[in-house]
């Protein structure tokens, strides 16, 4: 891990507030508060989660972190440097050792470029590492992430879903960043493709000594990711804690909420319409008029 | 809603008062000397100074600007070097012939776009896309005034289907009172079919290739807009309910595709306004294209710096009307500054999910 | 044993030539609650719009037949389609926002659902059935003329559910009906959709790649993979002991990220994706 003693990354005071775009010329759109006062830290070596529904403001902290956007008020402080202070050349170089990986593979990478071009890119452009060097470690990054040396010449569109957020990844890993912030990289992944993915991730903080800040807006994913969690509610954190323990013992209500809520995707093994559906304490009153004891759905004959 | 108007109609008063004075600058810039034109060769040097004298033309451009703006808002437009008479009076002479020629154009260049878009999306087919395609691009490029001398020259010179250019009605019948300006109008009102038939069909050619160029712009934004909103969910959840691909088709897609293609066409109906000029030559129309045509020609400063001004109103004024009706029109658009998103009263806090934001909240 | 509602048997669909649901067998029984369950290729939705012959442009069933309610599906005419589709058959989108006109008013579109179908039907009595339909969901009848992007997307969720069961349908298709919401509006819809469908005595047909949901709403769970059926059967069995291994991995990969003690998920093996492909039962 990192030597680093205090946090890798400090939040202080976030503010950002959106104007939605106005659909007529003359008039402003209406005001959205974003981010409403967020502190935060970010201890080395950690995977720390950040967990809320749609209009939380979770993405909006990455964006700001990352400095894609600056902050209405407020600081990020990333290895002991204001981010909000940095431009042009310095900007860029922190970029470097901050990276950002998306929900969507298939709009964050360039649909005309080659998977070698695409983790190329950020090389050529940084330039820290000398140009012979440069194809190596593009492939070498591409096959801890599970791209072999076949798939280079494909372009996005030609990878399936599992295949472009491998990609993504490996275009930030190549720079050999500190930090990666991933905003629900595995959200719009199958179960199967998304299992993969978190194990790939694991194995990749292991081998580069990374530490992550991980959005996600499912708790199942947050738990067995991520070691400490960070509810966000309406621009602000709710509650924040060891997963374990929070999951255990949620103190707010809002937490309480979402746990509650989020017992609808556990698989459950009984009969449905009984007591304990969706986390509710209603007994669904439903007549079931299903069959009792074998259902009538028949699995596909064996057609040879 | 005040903040907006407010805004807009600044914005429409610089651009008038902008077009204004470039015409009037132009006007005057250009090689000519409307003393010499009324006057004739030999008018002798005093002769040409009283004519400036008396019609304003002395004095810096500065001054002549301001005397013109002076005596517009009272409601003196001038008078035209060339027939004498006031402005005001021949544009009110001449202006319902316009109206009437450019309001049939539009409502015909409308009423066939649409009928042509939805019969080309509602059921796509390569060959129609490709007509569709070549009429718009033929309609676009196409010059008016060309268009009109080959439309007169195959249903005229030719053919002796369409009347030929003498105006807007058969100089052989009997003539009828005048009373809206509009000759269709009046000859109905005055109950003379004859009279009726002889001006729809004088209408018909110059109406016809006005129109053109706006119906093959129509067309392609209708078009593109249908196309758009034909692959949109609601499309497919209306036949879900049990309307047939066509209701769902006019019932829902046409609205949506229709509020885009509103703004162009507001854009559009002020351009057929002044695109109507070289058509009415052509036909010799006798609306105020052919008015501006000859003032022009004959260095008649006053009509034209009249023409101008007034194109300029009126396609401002287009503009601003058609953003009105587009928000009143659009539920989703609010003319209301500022307005933070109302707290929902849902029945459950709970369900009291956080707004959809368009911007980039998370 | 309830009355067999739909059978569609040997059901082949492809996209221009190419085959995307292999050789279908499904049986719903009336008022039955039945879970088609996949990951994205796996067919599921498209299976399910083909039920409301609502195939996307290029698609076409090729081979099989669906019998639904006594009559076949297949081939029939869009006239015959539009008398049994908001009637009958009912669907529930997965974006309820993208599904409504963003145009018009909640409460005018509810009332062209019932329109359809009652076509003398007057203003008042439309009226009263809109309102009565959007209180059902717990929407208050104030506010029929408000414009879908005026509501949340639970309430507009709520809406589409109001539209489909206004002529109290015999089977709801519902395609990932909670995906689009967010985790505490997810559990109300699906409770509020499960308690009116069983009002009405339909079945349902739930679309999910989400296994819990499946779990708790439906008694039937078929699962799909690569266009063909792998698995199908009474949900509480399936789910406790399932017989291909291709659900004992999706299974699996839900579970252990609840198990503290595990550290990294299990995955679903090649030879588990071919056998399912095969159209072999795995062990």
């Amino acid at each position: 891990m990192s030597g680093t003693a205090g946090p890798l990354l400090t939040v202080r005071g976030a503010v950002q507030t959106f104007y939605a775009r106005s659909r007529v010329r003359g008039m402003p759109g209406e005001e959205i508060r974003a981010l409403d006062g967020v502190d935060l830290d970010v201890v080395p070596g950690e995977r720390l989660g950040i967990v809320g529904e749609s209009g939380s403001g979770k993405s909006t902290l990455a964006r700001a972190v990352v400095g894609l956007r600056a902050l209405d008020a407020g600081r990020v402080e990333f290895e002991g440097t204001d981010v909000g202070a940095l431009h042009g050349a310095e900007l860029r170089r922190l970029r470097a050792r901050l990276q950002l990986v998306l929900q969507d593979p298939l709009a964050s990478l360039d649909p005309r470029m080659t998977v070698r071009r695409l983790v190329r890119e950020g090389l050529d452009v940084h330039a820290t590492t000398p140009p012979a060097e440069r194809a190596a470690l593009v492939e070498e990054t591409l096959a801890q992430c599970g791209i072999g040396p076949a798939l280079l010449e494909r372009t996005p569109a030609a990878l399936s879903g599992g295949q472009r957020q491998r990609v993504a990844l490996a275009r930030s890993l190549v720079l050999r960043p500190t930090l990666v912030l991933l905003d629900e990289p595995v959200s719009a992944l199958d179960v199967s493709v998304q299992a993969q993915i978190l194990n790939l991730l694991l194995d990749l903080q292991e081998l580069h000594g990374l530490t992550y800040l991980f959005i996600v807006h499912d708790l199942a994913v947050a738990r067995w990711f991520c070691d400490r969690i960070v509810v966000m509610h309406r621009g602000r954190i709710v509650e924040q804690g060891p997963s374990e323990q929070l999951f255990a013992d949620p103190r707010e209500p809002y937490t309480r909420e979402l746990l509650a809520a989020s017992a609808l995707h556990a698989v459950v093994r009984r009969r449905p319409g009984s007591a304990q559906a969706a986390g509710s304490s209603s007994a669904t009153a439903s007549t079931s008029t299903g069959p009792p004891n074998g259902s009538a759905a028949t699995p596909n004959a064996e057609r040879a | 809603m005040t903040r907006f108007l407010l805004v807009r109609l600044g914005g429409a008063l610089l651009s008038i008062v902008a077009a204004s004075m470039l015409a009037f600058v132009l006007m005057r810039l250009v090689p000519g000397d409307p003393a010499r034109q009324v006057l004739g060769q030999f008018a002798t040097p005093d002769q040409l100074a009283a004519f400036r004298a008396d019609n304003g033309l002395d004095g810096s451009i500065v001054e002549q600007y301001g005397r013109f703006v002076g005596n517009f808002v009272q409601g003196d437009w001038g008078t035209s070097f060339a027939s004498g008479a006031p402005v005001r009076q021949l544009i009110g002479q001449r202006l319902p012939a316009t109206i009437e020629l450019v309001l049939v154009a539009f409502a015909g260049a409308v009423a066939s776009a649409l009928a042509l878009a939805l019969v080309s999306t509602y059921r796509p087919r390569a060959w129609l896309d490709r007509l569709v395609s070549g009429i718009a691009f033929v309609g676009m490029g196409t010059p008016p005034f060309w268009l009109g001398l080959l439309c007169l020259a195959v249903f005229f010179q030719q053919t002796h289907l369409l009347p030929g250019p003498d105006g807007r009605i058969s100089p052989d019948l009997a003539p009828f009172p005048d009373r809206t300006g509009f000759m269709t109008l009046d000859a109905l009102l005055a109950g003379r079919l004859d009279a009726f038939g002889s001006a729809v069909s004088h209408l018909l050619l110059p109406a016809f290739v006005l129109g053109f160029a706006m119906f093959a712009f129509l067309v392609r934004v209708l078009r593109a807009s249908l196309l758009e909103v034909a692959d949109e969910p609601f499309i497919a959840a209306a036949q879900c309910k049990g309307l047939s691909r066509w209701q769902a088709f006019t019932r829902h897609a046409l609205p949506n595709a229709a509020l885009p293609a509103l703004t162009a066409s507001g854009l559009v109906l002020g351009q057929l306004l002044t695109g109507s000029v070289l058509v009415e030559a052509v036909f010799d129309w006798p609306g105020i294209g052919g008015l501006v045509v000859h003032g022009i020609a004959n260095k008649d400063y006053t009509v034209v710096q009249i023409f101008v001004l007034l194109s300029a109103v009126l396609y401002v004024s287009v503009n601003l009307l058609v953003d009105l009706l587009a928000a009143a029109l659009d539920p989703r658009i609010s003319l209301h500054a500022g307005t933070r998103r109302r707290r929902r009263d849902a029945p459950r806090a709970a369900a009291a999910a956080p707004p959809t934001a368009r911007s980039e909240g998370a | 044993m309830s009355e067999q509602l739909l059978h569609a048997s040997g059901v082949t669909i492809a996209y221009g030539g190419v085959p995307v649901v292999h050789d279908v067998t499904l049986t719903l029984h009336a008022g039955e609650r039945v879970g088609l369950v996949g990951e994205t290729g796996s067919g599921k939705s498209t299976l399910a719009m083909s039920l409301l012959g609502m195939l996307a442009r290029g698609g076409e069933v090729v081979a099989g037949s669906i019998a639904f309610a006594g009559r076949e599906l297949i081939d029939l005419r869009e006239r015959d389609w539009c008398r049994i589709r908001g009637r009958e058959l009912a669907v529930v989108f997965q974006d309820a926002g993208a599904a409504l006109d963003p145009v018009k008013s909640i409460g005018w579109q509810v009332a062209e659902a019932i329109r359809v179908h009652e076509r003398d039907a007057s203003r008042a009595h439309l009226r009263l059935r809109v309102a009565a339909a959007l209180e059902q969901v717990g929407i208050p009848a104030a506010r029929a003329g408000a414009y879908p992007h005026e509501l949340s997307g639970g309430q507009r969720q709520r809406v589409a559910i109001a539209t489909a069961l206004v002529h109290r349908p015999r089977l709801v298709i519902a395609d990932e009906p909670t995906s689009a919401l967010d985790v505490t509006t997810q559990a109300q819809t699906l409770r509020l959709l499960d308690d009116l469908v069983a009002d009405v005595g339909a079945a349902l047909l739930m679309v999910s790649h989400d296994l819990g949901v499946v779990s708790q709403f439906c008694e039937t769970t078929v699962v799909m993979y690569a266009g063909r059926i792998v698995e199908a059967g009474p949900s509480p069995e399936l789910f406790a002991q399932p017989r291909h291994a291709y659900t004992s991995g999706l299974l699996r990969s839900v579970a252990a990220l609840s198990d503290p003690d595990c550290r990294r998920l299990p995955t679903i093996g090649e030879d588990v994706l071919a056998a399912a492909t095969a159209d072999r039962e795995a062990r």
